[in-house]
């Protein structure tokens, strides 16, 4: 069974055989575990990737095996998270922390040029994630998921349109305004900083 | 460069730093059999015929028009007044008039 290529178990599982989604999970479910965590905080994943491979389920049929079936998983996988942070922003959901002075050192750390690499220290990550998390937030899901996409997974613009289901054009555009977004967040944050000292 | 945009810069390339630092989370095995129990209690056959909530939009709007148009033609019929009732009282109020109307555009 573990030898069986994806499109052959598919048509397994379409011709009846649903218990040999079971190899399917078992293949990809640590692949889903980390594109998921990688867009959605750490106590969703569980949940989201459940929701993932039920959705992959269900849209088996479709399936058409013109490109590998990890690419299409990850499709979905990818549009779950993006629909995620959709549904969050427009229920106006997404949590607005604010930044302690443990988030204020991590800035002074970064931009004093002895310590260049001290922020790679683990002790700082958490710092790093929660700084990173909270810019995040603060944009918008479109917004995010380009920046996540492009500028932090450094995926192109072919991948990141084909991913999102967007134009070239739209993305590009997307991407121009995004990053400025973040860039004038990460400004107010050096104001933060200013004002800390 | 402005000395604000260098900062702005520096930041940047430490997010994406601590990005790419993303630990794994471990698949647990009771959350893949949970996960397999879920999938078994689904339609045995995924290649189920969609309901019409779950059908693309174009034949969600296709069976609404054609829907409509059954529930119009059936009260048309159950309340007279569709185009048959509409010629007769026509006839009744007029039946040269409806004659000759009838030549002219049969």
């Amino acid at each position: 069974m573990g030898d069986q290529n994806d499109d052959e178990i598919i048509q397994s599982i379409l011709s009846g055989n649903t218990d040999e989604f079971e190899v399917i999970l078992k293949r990809y479910d640590q692949y889903v575990f980390n594109i998921i965590a990688k867009h959605l905080p750490r106590e969703m994943v569980e949940e989201a990737a459940h929701e993932v491979f039920i959705r992959v389920y269900k849209a088996l049929p479709s399936y058409r095996a013109e490109a590998p079936f990890k690419y299409w998983l990850s499709k979905i996988a990818e549009r779950y998270c993006y629909d995620y942070w959709r549904e969050k922003y427009k229920a106006k959901e997404v949590p607005m922390a604010s930044l302690t002075d443990d988030h204020s050192q991590w800035v002074e750390s970064v931009l004093s040029d002895q310590s260049q690499k001290h922020f790679e220290k683990e002790e700082l990550l958490r710092e790093s994630k929660e700084v990173l998390q909270w810019a995040l937030n603060k944009l918008t899901a479109e917004d995010r998921m380009v920046i996540t996409l492009l500028y932090l997974e450094e995926l192109s613009v072919k991948e990141t349109a084909d991913l999102l289901g967007w134009s070239v054009v739209n993305v590009k555009v997307r991407a121009h305004r995004s990053r400025k977004k973040l860039r004038k967040i990460i400004s107010s944050l050096l104001g933060q900083e200013g004002g800390h000292q | 460069m402005k000395p604000q945009d260098e900062k702005v810069d520096k930041i940047e390339k430490a997010l994406k730093s601590a990005y790419r630092k993303n630990d794994r989370i471990r698949v647990k095995p009771e959350w893949e059999s949970e996960l397999m129990y879920h999938i078994l209690s689904l339609p045995a056959n995924p290649l189920r015929t969609y309901t019409l909530w779950e059908a693309p939009a174009v034949w969600r709007t296709a069976t609404a028009v054609g829907i409509s148009a059954l529930i119009m033609l059936l009260f048309t019929f159950v309340n007279n007044i569709g185009p048959e009732y509409e010629a007769a009282r026509l006839m009744l109020e007029d039946p040269s008039g409806f004659t000759f109307a009838q030549l002219l555009f049969p």
